[in-house]
């Protein structure tokens, strides 16, 4: 009979493969208590082939690392995944990843691992990090059978807090940068992105330290206080 | 893809982001990839310390990426504000120290990391790196050098010439403007005035501000304003000041403190003076008068002694002002020679030999006007005048008074000399026909005792007394060494023994001697090379110089050498000359005897090229003398 609360199609990896998932599955988690100042961020962007996280394919990953409060430019991560079908004309817009681009990118099952490998051990933090962790969980739950863990923090819901006074003229990524005067790159690659999102993150780090925002638990209870005040 | 690489995108981006900007526009590109794909990105908020002094050799080299660092002092003075593109720390880096200013932020600012490691291996790949490195090495040099002077400036509590009020020290009406000023008529009327400032203030002459020429440049010319901006818009505002009746010494000490160059003068809130730190050094050069005065007016051993104190604190406060060797140790040797003359004075007047002719005679470094802080006497006499059968008398009546003179100079700061090189040596003090006799014997014998005494006793210089005795036996001499080129010879031959101490693998040959290990003897393996061989030249030339600088560029003419090359015999000869004075100086405030034994790796790495470089110029020396005098 077919078990109506079935647990996800099982997927067969290769033997490698399930050995470097199996090295992830046991890697240590961060503590609540953990001093912001002492942890490593993994900073991600991720281009989807539409606006639905759940739907629309994972077309590229982006991320670089801070630790000791400097972002490691030398410790950056970009990966483009293969894509079976190429994505609408729109998109290639917005994206800049063509259609050849698309197709030649990395194995899905390899550029998960590795970006997996690459984040072990850090805290995630994105801008939308709803979007980011969205597609991140359903592609590795689609190419690898994984319920991908990791804590998030989503600088989109922290930066309105740390700076009240600019709430309400930004919303997007671009208005942060702007009204925080953050030079960037061309963006729009994911990496680049994400190097964006992880001098914002600086930038609020610095704020918190001086809001006595110490821990990773304070942080987070921020965010929480944020919802119980229906903002 | 693993942790210790970067995105290719992101590289991409920052290596165009540094391409923007000099000297990563001139590199090679596979250069800046290399850096590039080694960076971090660190985040400083405006008013955030960078880098600081206390915090020892900086880890890593900076770029700005965006926003701006300042470095310097706390006033706006003397700040230097470093923008996008911008590299810092240099000089720390490069030589290998503490950086001397605080860098802070000026504005939320981006800066790129790299580590030091890193920089000094880019330094060795990129030909176009090392080269814009260095050619800042000289501006930096005269930062480093402007921070030990106030540090310095800070310890000169000794010197009460400092306790004047700063009312008297500037006698000039300040030069002032009002807010409105168009910065065309405020900059003519500094000009006019030959002034490097110009106060601001209101109607009722309150102080605003202040706009120093230095400013000019970074706040007018480089943004490129009106000449009719008013000046109220670029001025320092609320600028440090002091009441007209404060102290040389708080002037001192608020500028170092503040790092800044001029300071206000204020009476019942307006302005009564502006005073610059030249006005300030005026005071100090004044003191060489001054202690010139006091010798001269000096009626006893005691006074003297007090003159002696003077001499040196003045040549310890002139080095740490940064006053070159050359200027230096020829103050120092010319107010030594005012007080030895004095003391003779004294003495000789007591003697009562007024039957005698004769002559008191520096010999040695001081016959050179060459005195380091750490020397000891030599002198000599020479005599002539009584007949025969009363030679005796007179030696021994001039032997009594050279001894109290000796003693009265020991007593005022100049050793006794180990070797009894003394004119109270009865050996070193003789008649005319006895020195030539003596000169005579060393020229024809050539042993190693003999060639030493030369190279002391043929540095002879007149001081006190019959000066003809000595010049007359001067042109003996030359005339005399100038017809034995065996004693040149010989001379050549001892000078070259002493080898440089440059080393094959290594920068330097140190000492394994067990008193002064891991040391360099600065006098023996660094000034002496240079001035046994401008002796030998000097004397070859028939040159009748004393000291070493004069010896080479008088014997240079001469001898048809290559003038660049005298020049940089010469520099390095001074450099020499200055690191041992440092050294002493160094020692002296540390409470140590004074002495010639450098440990190179406490100089930075500049220095230390230098010096290597020095050492390289003795050799060229040597091979030199080799080639004319050897065989």
């Amino acid at each position: 009979m077919i078990w109506p609360f079935s647990r996800k199609p099982r997927i067969e990896l290769p033997e490698a493969e399930t050995r470097r998932l199996a090295a992830l599955k046991s890697a240590p988690k961060n503590g609540v208590n953990a001093a912001l100042a002492d942890l490593r961020w993994v900073v991600v962007d991720v281009e989807t082939g539409g606006l639905d996280p759940h739907a629309d394919p994972l077309l590229s990953i982006g991320a670089v690392e801070i630790r000791n409060g400097q972002i490691r430019l030398n410790a950056s991560f970009e990966a483009s995944l293969q894509q079976s079908a190429v994505t609408s004309h729109e998109n290639i817009l917005i994206h800049g990843l063509t259609h050849s681009q698309q197709l030649s990118g990395m194995a899905a099952t390899d550029a998960l691992l590795d970006f997996a490998e690459f984040a072990a051990g850090g805290v995630f933090v994105a801008f939308h990090a709803g979007f980011d962790r969205t597609a991140l969980e359903v592609a590795m739950r689609k190419e690898l059978g994984w319920n991908f863990p990791g804590r998030w923090l989503d600088a989109a819901v922290i930066a309105p807090l740390l700076f009240p006074r600019l709430a309400s003229e930004c919303r997007s990524l671009d208005d942060w940068l702007g009204a925080l005067s953050i030079e960037n790159y061309a963006r729009h690659s994911a990496v680049a992105d994400a190097a964006a999102t992880a001098q914002l993150w600086l930038i609020l780090l610095e704020a918190a330290a001086r809001q006595h925002i110490h821990t990773l638990k304070e942080m987070e209870s921020l965010t929480h206080a944020r919802k119980w005040l229906g903002q | 893809m693993t942790t210790t690489a970067i995105a290719p995108s992101l590289l991409a981006a920052t290596v165009q982001d540094l391409r923007r900007h000099a000297p990563f526009s001139a590199m090679d590109p596979s250069q800046v990839e290399w850096m590039a794909s080694r960076l971090q990105l660190a985040y400083f908020p405006a008013g955030a310390t960078v880098l600081e002094p206390d915090a020892g050799v900086p880890e890593w080299f900076y770029v700005v990426k965006q926003g701006s660092v300042e470095a310097g002092g706390a006033a706006e003075d003397s700040v230097i504000k470093l923008l996008a593109g911008e590299c810092f720390p240099l000089g720390a880096l490069l030589a290998g120290r503490a950086v001397a200013n605080q860098f802070r932020a000026a504005g939320d600012s981006f800066c790129y990391l790299l580590a030091a490691e890193d920089f000094h291996a880019l330094l060795e790949q990129s030909a176009v790196f090392r080269d814009f490195c260095t050619r800042r090495i000289a501006s930096l040099l005269e930062q480093s050098q402007k921070a030990v002077q106030s540090e310095y400036a800070l310890r000169q509590d000794e010197d009460t010439r400092l306790e004047r009020s700063l009312a008297s020290v500037c006698a000039r009406t300040p030069v002032s403007v009002t807010g409105g000023t168009p910065l065309s008529a405020a900059l003519q009327a500094m000009h006019d005035a030959r002034v490097g400032s110009v106060a601001v203030t209101d109607d009722d002459r309150r102080p605003l501000g202040i706009l120093t020429l230095k400013d000019v440049l970074s706040r007018v010319t480089l943004p490129g304003l009106a000449m009719d901006t008013p000046i109220e818009k670029v001025m320092t505002s609320e600028p440090i000041n002091l009441p007209a009746g404060a102290t040389a010494r708080e002037a001192l000490l608020t500028m170092a403190r503040h790092g800044i160059h001029h300071l206000l003068l204020v009476a019942d809130g307006k302005l009564a003076g502006v005073i610059s730190e030249k006005d300030l050094f005026a005071i100090k050069r004044m003191s060489v008068q001054g202690i010139t005065n006091a010798i001269a007016n000096a009626a006893d051993i005691d006074a003297l002694k007090l003159a002696g104190r003077d001499i040196a604190a003045l040549a310890h406060s002139l080095l740490a002002q940064g006053m070159e060797a050359e200027t230096l140790t020829e103050l120092i040797a010319t107010l030594n020679d005012h007080l030895t003359r004095r003391l003779i004075d004294l003495e000789a007047a007591a003697a009562g030999l007024s039957d005698t002719h004769w002559c008191w005679m520096a010999l040695g470094s001081e016959g050179r006007m060459e005195q380091t802080l750490a020397t000891d006497q030599d002198n000599a006499l020479i005599f002539s005048g009584p007949p025969e059968a009363k030679t005796e008398a007179a030696r021994e009546r001039l032997v009594d008074m050279a001894r109290r003179i000796n003693q009265g100079l020991d007593a005022c700061g100049f050793p006794l000399c180990k070797g009894l090189v003394m004119a109270s040596n009865p050996k070193w003090c003789l008649t005319a026909d006895e020195w030539r006799a003596q000169f005579s014997r060393w020229i024809d014998s050539g042993g190693p005792d003999e060639l030493l005494n030369a190279s002391i006793f043929f540095d002879f210089r007149p001081l006190y007394g019959e000066q003809a005795l000595a010049a007359d036996l001067r042109s003996w001499l030359t005339a005399k060494v100038q017809g034995n080129p065996r004693f040149l010879k010989q001379m050549t031959q001892n000078a070259l023994r002493n080898v440089p101490p440059l080393g094959l693998v290594r920068d330097f040959v140190l000492s394994e001697d067990e008193k002064h290990p891991h040391t360099l003897d600065l006098k023996l393996n660094g000034s002496m090379p240079f001035v046994d061989g401008a002796r030998i030249f000097a004397l070859a030339s028939g040159q009748t110089a004393t000291g070493t600088a004069q010896r080479l560029k008088q014997a240079g003419q001469a001898l048809r050498i290559p003038a660049e090359e005298i020049v940089s015999w010469v520099q390095a000869f001074h450099f020499i000359q200055l690191l041992r004075l440092r050294h002493q100086h160094e020692h002296e405030r540390q409470g140590l005897a004074p002495d010639n034994y450098l440990n190179p790796d406490t100089l930075s790495v500049l220095d230390r090229r230098i010096l290597k470089e020095a050492f390289r110029q003795a050799r060229k020396l040597q091979a030199r003398l080799a080639l004319d005098y050897e065989r």
